[in-house]
């Protein structure tokens, strides 16, 4: 919303020391948030009012011509391409050096000295776009530029004084406008308007508040040619509805003034009736709508008068009630609009006409042969304006207003407000029908018991009494003392006041005693609180074991492992899972997602982690990354959706996905890679993990980990035809865990225990077998560790395959350690051992023992 | 060839005697002793003898060339020459070390776990798939409040009975406020980190998917003088002990006072500067004082507990800290980003 100073100087006075941007902060630190301080005038610096003195046809060019511009001082003469130019014509000069917007798009450019088809030109005759302007002089015809002469009138204003005048001066573009974030307002229906921001900033700065000039009520009622009847068939959703019939309205420009205001503001003028509606809602907050009356109004002498004569008698009925299901209406933008039975309707008794807070028809639309009109001034349902708007997807001005809870005593305000300012441009218009007023509301205003300790304790500052009271009365709020208390609470509670809340307030956004301590705090300024530690009970927190075991998982992974973490989006689409292979049916699904790419939640890390391969696999020749996060499954989990409900929600494990890949020296190595990071992650866990082959349907080689018994990942080397189809051109090995898996059996590991060396040394030997390649390492592995009673460790440290090996064959070098606990081992001792060794993996997996 | 070879041996050590300097040295090595030097050479045609005097002349032929070296020690320890006196590169690299990387978010997540665990502070987490009723209702947002416009939210394709959507991908951690409240009772101490959603289109300053920190205290006679002094402390600790913050009015619906907290601008020390827009501060989160109808959801008696909760984006933080110019790098999963950290 953009609020105009000088329309907020109608009613405060901002002392000269407050400058623009200090108001801005102000209405930032106590009320709203203000985005930007936008100076109107700003960007028409070297911009000056000149007379067209002298025009000349270009020689070069037809549709240019030469203009000598007197600009006060001097004259200039320019190419000019305007085609309404005209000797006399007052026109807005840009010399050189000013900003312009060439041909109104684009960046600000600043204006050189210039050459156009052989003829010097210093400086510019503008057009309305290219001074942003547009507003203020809407353009009727193409390559038109300002003509300033009709602004320029009443005499005294024009003559030659006037020439060579910085153009924001001569307009009056002294104005600074506020660009207010709608979001900080939300809560504040009062505010959405300049005389809702002026009452607030009445307490900040303090200023008296200039009270709207407003006639008694009595004073809309007129002598009724027309019988205005309305019937509101549905009080919860319309609390209020006021209407009048005015008469003799000439539809035109409105004046200057307002068209400015209504600029300024973002507002496009568009004429008095139309322009007189929008004012009254960005000063007052009450949206209101014209509707032609001879559109909805039913004449028993005559017919409506295209000649803009007064309306003979008539009657106008306006039923206001929910729509019938697949009724529809053509509103103001001229789309067809298919309502239900939760929307509202204003009628004429028998076709729609508006849908109410939300938008007009367009068949009552006030058009350049209107001459008279039914105002409406009305106040409707929040949540249903809001449901409304959002069906149709049609969020307006008014809509955005009612769906924050309007104070229905506003609908009078406004209503006499248009009448004034109808009068204004229209002097001759008469209100012709009696004034229709259905209301049904009732508003809470309390009074709120204010105790002003609990007040002081609450802000944690020590706010005088007066200073409370102060504020709230600059913001409306009426204040008297409490009922005494009873004596036994007397001394114990502090003063006690009652708080009675204005209207504009009392619609939902100020109802408990925290409510007024919000007031007092911002009002009193939070720059004047100092801060001070709260003072409890000291406790230690409870630890949160499960984040704490996914931070170790964490150090082991980015530190001893030197991998990347990586955080991928939770969504996954289902073509980037049909080319893994991954069924897409079971995946949960956004009802509304932001782009095709996100249409799920992932059940696994994995997809995302190899797409994140494909996008690295240029630049880093190894890649080893992993992530740490939730993924969503369809079944129900532990807790529940709240609210007393007992339904729970969907699963959602952590889970830890690894990715080892790139270009391969050794065959299988990514494989190894992240075997030997399981394995080291294992180890740093007090696990230990165990690996054994396992096919998986799709093909490509993995293993399936088991600690402890249980199995609880895979670990899978890829190098399939579905890799390749996600775009991946390199070795890839995945693996994926469930965290909570994993801590559960991690826990009965506990804490690591100290172990004592021996006391007698270890004789260490290498052994090399030669054994049937199709026999498992794992196998091996634990037969020759149990093969003798004096063996401590085994260690592979050479695998060889080929050369003076049979085919079909391998050969193992491991390197063993002996040792006993009760002496020191002799060599003889251990070479016996070893032949015996040797017998035993003979005999079992025929290993021969082969020479190093 | 035994000759040839004692010869040679003589001829050497005579030489090396006569050895002046490490440069003659050095000459005399690359003479007899290098790839193609005299005895070098010599060894060599060793292995062309037959087998017998191959054995013979070999033995003698070791003794030579153990002979000689110790001489050649003894004559190099003699006229100083050492190992020190070859250039040596001290600026060639050292052996890499290979390092992993924990996500920045990761590392900012954890600097605030700490500062708010030395404060007392639980840490939480919470369903990132949250019901309406927690992420909205719970916190004094009912259905159809034009405060539901603040947070765009993405909604599981699932409607309850009454044909709603019933479930949210959270909008914000305050999700687990009344979570933590109905599991841990009042007096409450905890701060919540994880991911969050918003179904909003991405650019360099926004991102449907981010992070957050909610932090929420509840105790007897908690004020906004008691928020401050928290955050006041969180940002010493995260920016270093010169920043300061200031609170404005600001509207949540879960807290009343409502109030937006800003941080002095790190960038222009609150001169003022494109970054802050001019003004000197920067805005870094919402908080406020727990609303009264928020810990009745929670079932904490609004008459004897009141609280403060804040909530922020960790991105934010983290864009700050290390001075990110795009929130969109830290879901790219890109390494060129993600191995500066």
């Amino acid at each position: 919303m953009l609020i105009s100073l000088n329309w907020l100087k109608d009613f405060i006075n901002v002392p000269p020391q407050i400058t623009p941007d200090k108001l801005g902060e102000l209405l930032t630190l106590h009320t709203v948030e203000v985005e930007a301080v936008r100076k109107l005038g700003g960007n028409l610096a070297k911009v000056v009012v000149g007379e067209i003195i002298k025009l000349e046809p270009h020689p070069n060019a037809d549709r240019l011509k030469l203009a000598t511009v007197n600009i006060g001082k001097e004259t200039k003469r320019v190419v000019c391409g305007g085609g309404n130019l005209s000797v006399g014509m007052k026109v807005a000069f840009a010399q050189i050096g000013a900003r312009i917007k060439w041909h109104g798009q684009g960046e600000l450019v600043e204006l050189q000295p210039a050459e156009i088809r052989g003829v010097k030109s210093a400086g510019m005759i503008c057009a309305a776009a290219e001074l942003g302007l547009e507003s203020l002089f809407p353009v009727k015809e193409e390559r038109e530029v300002i003509d300033l002469t009709p602004s320029m009138s009443p005499p005294d204003k024009g003559g030659e004084k006037i020439l060579g005048k910085p153009l924001a001066d001569v307009l009056g573009l002294d104005d600074v406008v506020y660009e207010i974030d709608n979001k900080s307002i939300t809560h504040r229906p009062d505010l959405w308007s300049h005389y809702g921001m002026a009452r607030d900033l009445a307490a900040v700065l303090p200023s008296p508040l200039t009270p709207l000039p407003l006639q008694p009520l009595g004073r809309l009622r007129g002598r009724g040619k027309i019988k205005l009847e309305v019937k509101v068939e549905d009080s919860k959703l319309c609390p209020r509805y006021m209407a009048v019939a005015v008469d003799n309205i000439e539809i035109k420009p409105s004046p200057e003034w307002m068209r400015k205001r209504l600029a300024a503001c973002g507002q496009r003028p568009i004429n008095n009736i139309v322009d007189v509606s929008n004012y009254v809602m960005l000063e007052l907050g009450q949206p209101t709508h014209a509707f032609d009356l001879s559109r909805i109004a039913t004449q028993t002498v005559t017919n409506s008068h295209p000649t803009g004569q007064a309306y003979g008698a008539g009657e106008c009925n306006i039923v206001v009630r929910r729509a019938k299901r697949g009724e529809t209406i053509t509103t103001l933008d001229g789309q067809e609009r298919k309502l239900d039975a939760e929307m509202l309707l204003i009628t004429d008794g028998k076709n729609p006409v508006a849908i109410a807070g939300v938008m007009g028809g367009r068949v009552s639309e006030v058009d350049s042969n209107t001459t008279g009109i039914v105002i409406e001034s009305a106040n409707f349902n929040p949540v249903s304006i809001r449901r409304t708007s959002q069906k149709l997807g049609l969020r307006s001005e008014a809509s955005m207003r009612f769906e924050k809870s309007l104070d229905p005593n506003l609908c009078a305000v406004a209503l006499q407000r248009i009448v004034s300012l109808i009068k204004i441009s229209c002097p001759q218009a008469a209100i012709t029908s009696n004034l229709a007023d259905i209301k049904n509301f009732k508003l809470n205003q309390g009074p709120i018991k204010l105790d002003l300790n609990w007040l002081n304790k609450k802000v944690g500052a020590e706010i005088p009494k007066a200073k409370t009271i102060k504020i709230l009365k600059d913001l409306g709020f009426e204040t008297s003392p409490s009922t005494p208390l009873l004596s036994k609470e007397r001394g114990k509670r502090g003063e006690v006041i009652n708080v009675k809340a204005p209207t504009w307030r009392a619609t939902k956004d100020i109802s408990i005693p925290e409510d007024l301590a919000e007031e007092a705090a911002r009002i009193y300024g939070y720059q004047n609180i100092k801060p001070a530690a709260p003072q409890v009970l000291m406790q230690a927190p409870a630890a949160n074991a499960e984040r704490e075991f996914i931070n170790r998982l964490r150090d082991v992974l980015s530190g001893p492992a030197a991998m990347t973490e990586v955080y991928n989006y939770s969504f996954v689409n289902a073509g980037q899972l049909a080319k893994l292979g991954i069924e897409a049916r079971s995946h949960i699904k956004l009802a509304n997602p932001l782009t095709q790419d996100h249409t799920l939640l992932r059940q696994s890390l994995i997809p995302a982690l190899l797409q994140n391969v494909a996008a690295n696999q240029r630049q880093t020749a190894e890649i080893k990354i992993y992530e740490v996060g939730r993924v969503f499954l369809p079944a129900a989990g532990e807790l529940t959706k709240g609210g007393g409900k007992q339904e729970k929600l969907p699963q959602q494990p952590i889970k830890l996905g690894l990715v080892c890949a790139g270009k391969e020296e050794r065959e299988h190595a990514n494989y190894f890679k992240l075997k030997g990071i399981a394995e080291h992650l294992a180890g740093s866990l007090g696990l230990k993990f165990e690996f054994s082959p396992y096919s998986q349907p799709g093909g490509g080689a993995a293993a399936k980990i088991t600690s402890e018994n249980k199995i609880i990942s895979a670990v899978y080397w890829h190098n399939d035809a579905s890799l390749r189809e996600a775009g991946i051109k390199v070795n890839t090995a995945v693996c994926e865990f469930d965290v909570a898996e994993l801590f559960k059996v991690c826990q009965p590991m506990g804490i690591k225990k100290h172990q004592a060396k021996d006391k007698f040394p270890y004789v260490r030997r290498d052994m090399a077998f030669a054994v049937n390649e199709k026999i498992l390492y794992n196998d091996f592995r634990r037969t020759l560790l149990a093969a003798h009673s004096l063996i401590k460790e085994v260690e592979l440290f050479d695998v060889y395959q080929g050369g003076q090996l049979g085919p079909g064959e391998k050969s193992w070098a491991f390197n063993l350690t002996f040792g006993h606990s009760q002496k020191t081992l002799t060599g003889a001792e251990v070479d016996q051992a070893q032949k015996e060794i040797a017998d035993k993996m003979a005999k079992k997996y025929g290993a021969q023992l082969r020479d190093f | 060839m035994k000759n040839k070879l004692q010869n040679l041996k003589q001829e050497i050590l005579n030489q090396l005697d006569k050895a002046a300097d490490g440069l003659a040295l050095q000459a005399l090595e690359k003479k007899y002793l290098g790839r193609k030097g005299e005895l070098t050479l010599l060894l060599k045609d060793i292995g062309n003898l037959p087998a017998e005097e191959k054995k013979a002349v070999g033995k003698v032929a070791n003794g030579i060339r153990a002979e000689i070296q110790a001489k050649l020690a003894a004559v190099k320890q003699r006229l100083g020459v050492s190992q020190a006196d070859k250039f040596f590169d001290a600026t060639l690299p050292g052996v890499k070390v290979e390092v992993g990387h924990l996500h920045p978010l990761t590392q900012v997540q954890r600097e605030l776990e700490k500062i708010f665990t030395s404060m007392g502070f639980m840490v939480l987490d919470g369903p990132e798939l949250e019901s309406d009723y927690y992420n909205f209702e719970a916190l004094n947002i009912p259905a159809h409040h034009p405060a539901r416009d603040l947070q765009d939210t993405f909604y599981i394709d699932h409607k309850n009975q009454q044909g709603e959507y019933d479930l949210v991908m959270r909008t914000h951690t305050s999700s687990v406020q009344v979570r933590a409240m109905e599991k841990y009772g009042a007096p409450l101490r905890c701060a919540v980190l994880g991911k969050i959603y918003r179904q909003e289109a991405t650019d360099q300053r926004h991102e449907h998917t981010f992070y957050q920190i909610e932090g929420l205290m509840v105790d007897k006679d908690i004020s906004a003088a008691n928020l401050m002094a928290v955050l006041q402390t969180m940002f010493a600790r995260l920016f270093g002990p010169g920043v300061t913050i200031r609170l404005r009015t600001g509207y949540f619906s879960f807290v009343e006072p409502g109030v937006e907290v800003e941080m002095s601008c790190l960038l222009c020390q609150g001169k003022g500067c494109p970054v802050c827009k001019q003004t000197g501060w920067v805005e870094m989160l919402g908080a406020g004082l727990v609303h009264p109808n928020v810990l009745r959801f929670g079932g904490i008696d609004p008459k004897i507990y009141s609280g403060f909760a804040f909530g922020t984006g960790i991105e934010r933080l983290a864009m700050m800290k290390y001075g990110i110019d795009d929130i969109r790098l830290f879901h790219s999963g890109d390494l060129h980003f993600l191995q500066q950290f």
